[in-house]
Protein backbone atom coordinates (compact mmCIF):
# COMPACT_ATOMS: atom_id res chain seq x y z
CA UNK A 1 0.00 0.00 0.00
CA UNK A 2 1.22 3.45 -1.11
CA UNK A 3 2.54 5.32 0.78
CA UNK A 4 5.76 3.05 1.02
CA UNK A 5 6.88 2.58 4.51
CA UNK A 6 10.59 3.04 4.43
CA UNK A 7 11.28 2.84 7.64
CA UNK A 8 12.54 -0.86 7.64
CA UNK A 9 15.58 0.73 5.60
CA UNK A 10 16.93 2.73 8.77
CA UNK A 11 18.30 6.20 9.06
CA UNK A 12 20.85 5.83 6.67
CA UNK A 13 18.51 4.30 3.95
CA UNK A 14 15.53 6.58 4.39
CA UNK A 15 18.19 9.24 3.83
CA UNK A 16 19.68 7.71 0.80
CA UNK A 17 16.02 7.44 -0.73
CA UNK A 18 15.85 11.26 -0.63
CA UNK A 19 19.34 11.73 -2.17
CA UNK A 20 18.60 9.59 -5.21
CA UNK A 21 14.98 10.80 -5.67
CA UNK A 22 16.35 13.92 -5.72
CA UNK A 23 19.20 13.57 -7.86
CA UNK A 24 16.41 11.49 -10.57
CA UNK A 25 14.35 15.35 -10.08
CA UNK A 26 17.21 17.25 -10.75
CA UNK A 27 18.46 14.64 -13.53
CA UNK A 28 14.98 15.04 -15.09
CA UNK A 29 14.65 18.79 -14.90
CA UNK A 30 17.83 18.95 -16.82
CA UNK A 31 17.29 17.19 -19.14
CA UNK A 32 14.38 19.31 -19.64
CA UNK A 33 16.38 22.09 -20.13
CA UNK A 34 15.23 23.31 -17.30
CA UNK A 35 18.96 24.42 -16.12
CA UNK A 36 18.99 26.71 -18.74
CA UNK A 37 17.68 30.27 -17.54
CA UNK A 38 17.42 31.36 -21.22
CA UNK A 39 15.08 28.30 -21.78
CA UNK A 40 12.97 29.44 -18.84
CA UNK A 41 12.98 33.00 -19.28
CA UNK A 42 11.71 32.29 -23.00
CA UNK A 43 8.32 31.28 -21.44
CA UNK A 44 7.61 34.75 -20.74
CA UNK A 45 8.07 35.54 -24.27
CA UNK A 46 6.16 33.28 -25.44
CA UNK A 47 9.07 31.40 -27.28
CA UNK A 48 9.13 28.69 -26.00
CA UNK A 49 6.40 26.98 -24.10
CA UNK A 50 8.52 23.94 -22.10
CA UNK A 51 8.15 24.83 -18.93
CA UNK A 52 4.13 24.61 -19.16
CA UNK A 53 4.56 21.75 -21.22
CA UNK A 54 6.72 19.99 -18.71
CA UNK A 55 5.18 21.08 -15.70
CA UNK A 56 1.49 20.46 -16.76
CA UNK A 57 2.78 16.88 -18.43
CA UNK A 58 4.06 16.26 -14.44
CA UNK A 59 0.99 17.25 -13.20
CA UNK A 60 -1.27 15.59 -15.52
CA UNK A 61 1.12 12.05 -14.96
CA UNK A 62 1.21 12.28 -11.14
CA UNK A 63 -2.50 13.02 -11.00
CA UNK A 64 -3.48 10.24 -13.28
CA UNK A 65 -1.40 7.80 -11.47
CA UNK A 66 -2.57 9.20 -7.57
CA UNK A 67 -5.74 9.09 -8.70
CA UNK A 68 -5.55 5.06 -10.51
CA UNK A 69 -3.53 3.97 -7.13
CA UNK A 70 -6.64 5.37 -5.62
CA UNK A 71 -9.15 3.63 -7.10
CA UNK A 72 -7.17 0.23 -7.31
CA UNK A 73 -7.12 0.42 -3.72
CA UNK A 74 -3.20 1.02 -3.21
CA UNK A 75 -3.61 4.38 -2.04
CA UNK A 76 -3.59 4.61 2.09
CA UNK A 77 -7.20 6.89 2.56
CA UNK A 78 -6.28 10.12 4.06
CA UNK A 79 -2.07 10.11 3.41
CA UNK A 80 -2.07 12.26 0.87
CA UNK A 81 -1.40 15.41 2.24
CA UNK A 82 -3.66 18.37 1.00
CA UNK A 83 -1.47 22.24 1.72
CA UNK A 84 -4.35 24.01 3.14
CA UNK A 85 -5.14 26.93 0.97
CA UNK A 86 -4.58 30.62 2.15
CA UNK A 87 -5.75 32.37 -0.68
CA UNK A 88 -4.33 36.19 -0.64
CA UNK A 89 -0.80 34.60 0.91
CA UNK A 90 -0.73 32.98 -2.42
CA UNK A 91 -1.94 35.10 -4.58
CA UNK A 92 1.16 37.84 -2.96
CA UNK A 93 2.94 34.97 -3.00
CA UNK A 94 2.52 34.04 -6.63
CA UNK A 95 3.24 37.25 -7.68
CA UNK A 96 6.50 37.93 -6.23
CA UNK A 97 7.37 34.19 -7.42
CA UNK A 98 6.51 35.15 -10.80
CA UNK A 99 8.62 38.67 -10.99
CA UNK A 100 11.34 36.62 -9.38
CA UNK A 101 11.26 33.62 -11.66
CA UNK A 102 11.13 36.32 -14.97
CA UNK A 103 13.74 38.68 -13.39
CA UNK A 104 16.49 35.76 -12.56
CA UNK A 105 15.11 33.37 -15.12
CA UNK A 106 14.68 30.46 -12.51
CA UNK A 107 12.60 29.00 -9.62
CA UNK A 108 13.92 27.59 -6.71
CA UNK A 109 14.64 24.15 -8.02
CA UNK A 110 15.42 24.87 -11.35
CA UNK A 111 18.22 27.08 -10.09
CA UNK A 112 19.73 24.61 -7.27
CA UNK A 113 20.17 22.26 -11.16
CA UNK A 114 22.06 25.09 -12.95
CA UNK A 115 24.19 25.46 -9.94
CA UNK A 116 24.85 21.83 -10.25
CA UNK A 117 26.39 22.37 -13.70
CA UNK A 118 28.50 24.90 -12.52
CA UNK A 119 26.40 27.92 -14.16
CA UNK A 120 27.30 31.53 -12.18
CA UNK A 121 23.55 33.10 -12.79
CA UNK A 122 22.52 29.83 -11.31
CA UNK A 123 25.25 30.37 -8.16
CA UNK A 124 23.77 34.15 -8.34
CA UNK A 125 20.21 33.20 -8.28
CA UNK A 126 20.51 30.66 -5.26
CA UNK A 127 22.84 33.45 -2.83
CA UNK A 128 19.89 35.76 -3.26
CA UNK A 129 17.36 33.01 -2.65
CA UNK A 130 19.19 32.41 0.93
CA UNK A 131 19.54 35.92 1.62
CA UNK A 132 15.79 36.41 0.65
CA UNK A 133 14.88 33.48 2.56
CA UNK A 134 17.07 34.96 5.77
CA UNK A 135 15.30 38.43 5.64
CA UNK A 136 11.95 36.61 5.47
CA UNK A 137 12.72 34.38 8.38
CA UNK A 138 13.70 37.36 10.45
CA UNK A 139 10.67 39.10 9.44
CA UNK A 140 7.94 36.71 9.43
CA UNK A 141 6.48 37.67 12.81
CA UNK A 142 5.51 40.89 11.99
CA UNK A 143 3.51 39.87 8.96
CA UNK A 144 2.50 36.03 10.80
CA UNK A 145 -1.30 37.20 11.15
CA UNK A 146 -1.12 37.70 7.22
CA UNK A 147 0.52 34.38 6.32
CA UNK A 148 -1.79 32.19 8.59
CA UNK A 149 -5.41 33.78 8.62
CA UNK A 150 -5.66 35.81 5.77
CA UNK A 151 -7.81 33.90 3.20
CA UNK A 152 -7.47 30.46 5.53
CA UNK A 153 -9.88 28.53 3.07
CA UNK A 154 -8.40 25.19 4.98
CA UNK A 155 -7.58 21.53 2.96
CA UNK A 156 -9.43 22.66 -0.55
CA UNK A 157 -9.44 20.49 -3.37
CA UNK A 158 -11.35 21.93 -6.73
CA UNK A 159 -13.49 18.80 -6.42
CA UNK A 160 -14.97 20.47 -3.27
CA UNK A 161 -14.89 24.22 -4.57
CA UNK A 162 -16.87 23.07 -8.07
CA UNK A 163 -18.96 20.26 -6.24
CA UNK A 164 -18.16 17.71 -8.44
CA UNK A 165 -17.01 14.55 -8.46
CA UNK A 166 -13.07 13.75 -7.98
CA UNK A 167 -12.63 11.59 -11.56
CA UNK A 168 -14.45 14.61 -13.21
CA UNK A 169 -11.76 17.20 -11.88
CA UNK A 170 -9.01 14.94 -13.49
CA UNK A 171 -10.87 14.49 -16.80
CA UNK A 172 -11.31 18.17 -17.10
CA UNK A 173 -7.71 18.65 -15.75
CA UNK A 174 -6.27 16.34 -18.47
CA UNK A 175 -8.46 18.17 -21.16
CA UNK A 176 -7.66 21.38 -19.97
CA UNK A 177 -3.52 20.21 -20.55
CA UNK A 178 -3.85 18.70 -23.66
CA UNK A 179 -5.82 21.95 -25.01
CA UNK A 180 -2.81 24.08 -23.66
CA UNK A 181 -0.40 22.12 -25.26
CA UNK A 182 -2.16 22.57 -28.39
CA UNK A 183 -2.11 26.25 -28.17
CA UNK A 184 1.31 26.28 -26.54
CA UNK A 185 2.63 24.88 -30.00
CA UNK A 186 0.53 27.43 -32.37
CA UNK A 187 1.56 30.26 -29.87
CA UNK A 188 5.59 29.23 -30.28
CA UNK A 189 5.37 28.37 -34.16
CA UNK A 190 3.56 32.53 -33.91
CA UNK A 191 5.99 33.63 -32.01
CA UNK A 192 8.97 31.88 -33.06
CA UNK A 193 9.21 34.44 -36.31
CA UNK A 194 8.61 37.48 -34.39
CA UNK B 1 -0.66 6.88 -38.82
CA UNK B 2 -1.64 8.32 -35.15
CA UNK B 3 1.56 10.09 -33.73
CA UNK B 4 2.97 9.47 -30.48
CA UNK B 5 1.61 12.64 -29.46
CA UNK B 6 -1.62 11.74 -30.00
CA UNK B 7 -1.42 8.21 -28.82
CA UNK B 8 -0.49 9.70 -25.43
CA UNK B 9 -2.98 12.10 -25.49
CA UNK B 10 -5.65 9.86 -26.48
CA UNK B 11 -4.21 7.13 -23.19
CA UNK B 12 -3.97 10.25 -21.38
CA UNK B 13 -7.84 11.44 -21.63
CA UNK B 14 -9.40 7.51 -22.51
CA UNK B 15 -7.38 6.77 -18.71
CA UNK B 16 -8.81 9.52 -16.75
CA UNK B 17 -12.06 8.50 -18.53
CA UNK B 18 -12.11 5.09 -17.27
CA UNK B 19 -10.63 6.07 -13.77
CA UNK B 20 -13.63 8.81 -13.38
CA UNK B 21 -15.88 5.86 -14.34
CA UNK B 22 -14.62 3.06 -11.64
CA UNK B 23 -13.76 5.20 -9.06
CA UNK B 24 -16.08 4.63 -6.36
CA UNK B 25 -15.50 7.58 -3.26
CA UNK B 26 -18.05 5.77 -0.65
CA UNK B 27 -16.22 4.76 2.34
CA UNK B 28 -18.06 1.69 2.06
CA UNK B 29 -17.10 1.00 -1.25
CA UNK B 30 -12.99 1.55 0.21
CA UNK B 31 -14.34 -0.91 2.64
CA UNK B 32 -14.31 -3.79 0.76
CA UNK B 33 -10.76 -3.25 -0.62
CA UNK B 34 -9.56 -3.23 2.77
CA UNK B 35 -12.16 -5.45 4.90
CA UNK B 36 -9.47 -7.94 5.74
CA UNK B 37 -6.47 -5.77 7.26
CA UNK B 38 -9.08 -3.22 9.16
CA UNK B 39 -10.87 -6.22 10.82
CA UNK B 40 -7.28 -7.26 12.27
CA UNK B 41 -6.93 -4.14 14.03
CA UNK B 42 -10.75 -3.28 14.84
CA UNK B 43 -9.81 -7.36 16.97
CA UNK B 44 -7.51 -5.34 18.88
CA UNK B 45 -7.75 -3.78 22.42
CA UNK B 46 -5.75 -0.61 21.04
CA UNK B 47 -7.99 1.12 19.38
CA UNK B 48 -10.89 0.60 22.50
CA UNK B 49 -10.84 3.69 25.09
CA UNK B 50 -11.81 3.43 28.88
CA UNK B 51 -14.67 6.17 29.80
CA UNK B 52 -12.02 7.32 32.22
CA UNK B 53 -9.72 8.38 29.25
CA UNK B 54 -12.43 9.60 27.19
CA UNK B 55 -13.40 12.15 29.99
CA UNK B 56 -9.72 12.94 30.66
CA UNK B 57 -8.94 13.87 27.19
CA UNK B 58 -12.50 15.70 26.74
CA UNK B 59 -10.88 18.42 29.16
CA UNK B 60 -7.56 18.68 26.72
CA UNK B 61 -7.86 21.11 23.73
CA UNK B 62 -4.99 19.51 22.47
CA UNK B 63 -6.77 15.95 22.45
CA UNK B 64 -9.28 17.46 19.64
CA UNK B 65 -11.76 15.07 20.72
CA UNK B 66 -14.65 14.57 18.70
CA UNK B 67 -17.31 11.77 19.89
CA UNK B 68 -20.13 10.38 17.51
CA UNK B 69 -23.05 9.00 18.63
CA UNK B 70 -24.18 6.15 16.86
CA UNK B 71 -27.47 5.44 18.41
CA UNK B 72 -31.00 6.13 17.21
CA UNK B 73 -32.12 9.85 17.86
CA UNK B 74 -34.48 8.58 20.50
CA UNK B 75 -31.81 6.58 22.20
CA UNK B 76 -29.89 9.39 21.98
CA UNK B 77 -32.09 12.21 23.18
CA UNK B 78 -32.71 9.62 26.42
CA UNK B 79 -28.50 10.79 27.45
CA UNK B 80 -26.05 11.63 25.28
CA UNK B 81 -22.38 12.38 26.56
CA UNK B 82 -21.93 16.30 26.41
CA UNK B 83 -20.44 17.26 23.54
CA UNK B 84 -21.44 14.21 21.49
CA UNK B 85 -23.07 14.48 18.02
CA UNK B 86 -25.21 12.00 16.80
CA UNK B 87 -24.37 10.15 13.71
CA UNK B 88 -26.54 7.46 11.68
CA UNK B 89 -24.77 4.58 10.09
CA UNK B 90 -26.38 5.03 6.76
CA UNK B 91 -25.12 8.24 6.15
CA UNK B 92 -21.41 7.09 7.30
CA UNK B 93 -21.97 4.56 4.63
CA UNK B 94 -22.90 6.67 1.99
CA UNK B 95 -19.72 9.38 2.94
CA UNK B 96 -22.02 11.43 4.25
CA UNK B 97 -19.69 12.49 6.70
CA UNK B 98 -19.53 15.06 9.59
CA UNK B 99 -17.10 17.98 9.52
CA UNK B 100 -13.82 16.33 10.78
CA UNK B 101 -10.41 16.95 10.58
CA UNK B 102 -8.01 14.96 9.85
CA UNK B 103 -6.29 15.59 13.03
CA UNK B 104 -9.07 15.22 15.08
CA UNK B 105 -9.20 11.75 17.21
CA UNK B 106 -12.62 10.55 17.19
CA UNK B 107 -14.01 8.51 19.40
CA UNK B 108 -17.43 6.43 17.92
CA UNK B 109 -20.10 5.49 20.40
CA UNK B 110 -23.43 3.40 20.68
CA UNK B 111 -25.28 1.47 23.20
CA UNK B 112 -22.19 -1.19 23.50
CA UNK B 113 -19.65 -1.62 20.63
CA UNK B 114 -21.82 -2.86 17.31
CA UNK B 115 -22.71 0.07 15.62
CA UNK B 116 -19.65 1.72 16.84
CA UNK B 117 -17.35 -1.42 15.41
CA UNK B 118 -19.21 -0.52 12.18
CA UNK B 119 -18.57 3.09 11.80
CA UNK B 120 -14.96 2.65 13.07
CA UNK B 121 -14.65 0.42 9.92
CA UNK B 122 -15.95 3.03 7.22
CA UNK B 123 -14.20 6.00 9.16
CA UNK B 124 -10.75 4.30 9.23
CA UNK B 125 -11.40 3.33 5.35
CA UNK B 126 -12.49 6.89 4.60
CA UNK B 127 -9.01 7.58 5.74
CA UNK B 128 -9.53 8.83 9.21
CA UNK B 129 -6.52 7.45 11.68
CA UNK B 130 -6.92 8.43 14.90
CA UNK B 131 -10.54 6.62 14.88
CA UNK B 132 -11.01 4.64 18.57
CA UNK B 133 -14.28 2.76 20.07
CA UNK B 134 -15.27 3.69 23.49
CA UNK B 135 -15.12 0.74 25.63
CA UNK B 136 -18.63 -0.97 26.57
CA UNK B 137 -19.72 2.07 24.83
CA UNK B 138 -22.55 3.99 26.90
CA UNK B 139 -23.44 1.66 28.97
CA UNK B 140 -19.56 1.02 30.04
CA UNK B 141 -19.91 5.01 30.43
CA UNK B 142 -22.95 4.61 32.58
CA UNK B 143 -21.28 2.13 34.55
CA UNK B 144 -18.90 4.09 35.42
CA UNK B 145 -20.00 7.79 35.94
CA UNK B 146 -24.31 7.23 36.58
CA UNK B 147 -24.38 5.43 39.37
CA UNK B 148 -26.97 2.86 40.33
CA UNK B 149 -30.15 2.64 38.87
CA UNK B 150 -29.99 4.37 35.72
CA UNK B 151 -27.87 0.65 34.12
CA UNK B 152 -29.90 -2.22 34.23
CA UNK B 153 -29.04 -6.04 33.96
CA UNK B 154 -32.13 -7.28 34.16
CA UNK B 155 -33.15 -5.82 30.51
CA UNK B 156 -32.09 -7.88 27.35
CA UNK B 157 -28.78 -8.59 25.84
CA UNK B 158 -28.44 -8.69 22.28
CA UNK B 159 -25.21 -9.35 20.22
CA UNK B 160 -22.26 -6.92 21.06
CA UNK B 161 -24.35 -5.69 23.43
CA UNK B 162 -26.05 -2.77 21.38
CA UNK B 163 -29.49 -2.96 22.89
CA UNK B 164 -30.14 -0.41 25.03
CA UNK B 165 -30.09 -1.28 28.77
CA UNK B 166 -30.30 1.85 30.65
CA UNK B 167 -33.34 4.05 32.12
CA UNK B 168 -34.07 7.52 32.09
CA UNK B 169 -37.13 8.89 33.60
CA UNK B 170 -37.67 11.70 31.02
CA UNK B 171 -35.02 12.59 27.64
CA UNK B 172 -32.71 14.51 29.40
CA UNK B 173 -29.92 14.43 26.64
CA UNK B 174 -26.61 15.95 27.93
CA UNK B 175 -29.09 17.31 31.27
CA UNK B 176 -27.77 14.11 33.54
CA UNK B 177 -25.44 14.84 36.04
CA UNK B 178 -22.97 11.39 33.85
CA UNK B 179 -23.43 13.13 30.87
CA UNK B 180 -20.70 15.69 31.70
CA UNK B 181 -18.59 14.22 35.10
CA UNK B 182 -16.62 16.48 37.06
CA UNK B 183 -13.31 15.19 35.96
CA UNK B 184 -12.91 15.46 39.72
CA UNK B 185 -14.23 11.86 39.70
CA UNK B 186 -11.27 10.54 38.06
CA UNK B 187 -9.21 11.06 40.84
CA UNK B 188 -7.33 7.87 42.27
CA UNK B 189 -9.07 6.09 39.70
CA UNK B 190 -6.35 3.53 37.14
CA UNK B 191 -7.37 2.75 33.75
CA UNK B 192 -5.09 1.63 30.93
CA UNK B 193 -4.25 4.51 28.60
CA UNK B 194 -4.22 4.15 25.13
CA UNK B 195 -3.65 7.65 23.92
CA UNK B 196 -0.04 9.27 23.88
CA UNK B 197 -0.87 13.30 22.94
CA UNK B 198 2.26 14.34 21.14
CA UNK B 199 3.36 18.09 20.17
CA UNK B 200 2.61 17.75 16.84
CA UNK B 201 4.65 19.24 14.53
CA UNK B 202 3.64 21.73 11.55
CA UNK B 203 3.77 20.20 8.21
CA UNK B 204 5.81 21.49 5.54
CA UNK B 205 4.56 21.61 1.58
CA UNK B 206 7.07 21.28 -1.33
CA UNK B 207 8.02 23.26 -3.78
CA UNK B 208 7.39 23.31 -6.99
CA UNK B 209 10.98 22.76 -8.46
Amino acid sequence: MLPLDLSGLGRAGIDLAYVVTGFCFGFVLEQAGFGNARNLAAQFYLRDMRVLKVMFTAIVTAMLLLFGADVMGLLKPGALYINPTHLWPGIVGGIVFGVGFVIGGYCPGTSIVSLATLKLDGLCFVVGMVLGMVCFGETVSRFRAFFETSGNLGELTLAQVFGVPQGLVVVLVVAMALGMFWAAERIEAYFATR
Amino acid sequence: MLSTRRLAAGAALGGALVLWIIHSPEPASRLAARQSSLEKKLASEEIRIDPAEVLELSYNPAARLKLLDLRDENEYNLFHIAGSRRVGLEALACGDLPPLSRDDRVVVVSNGEGRAAKAWLLLSAAGFEKVYILAGGIHGWLKAFAGPGVFDEGMPKCPFDDCRRYRFDAALGDRHPAADPDPEVLTGRTFPRKIELKTPRKRVSGSCG
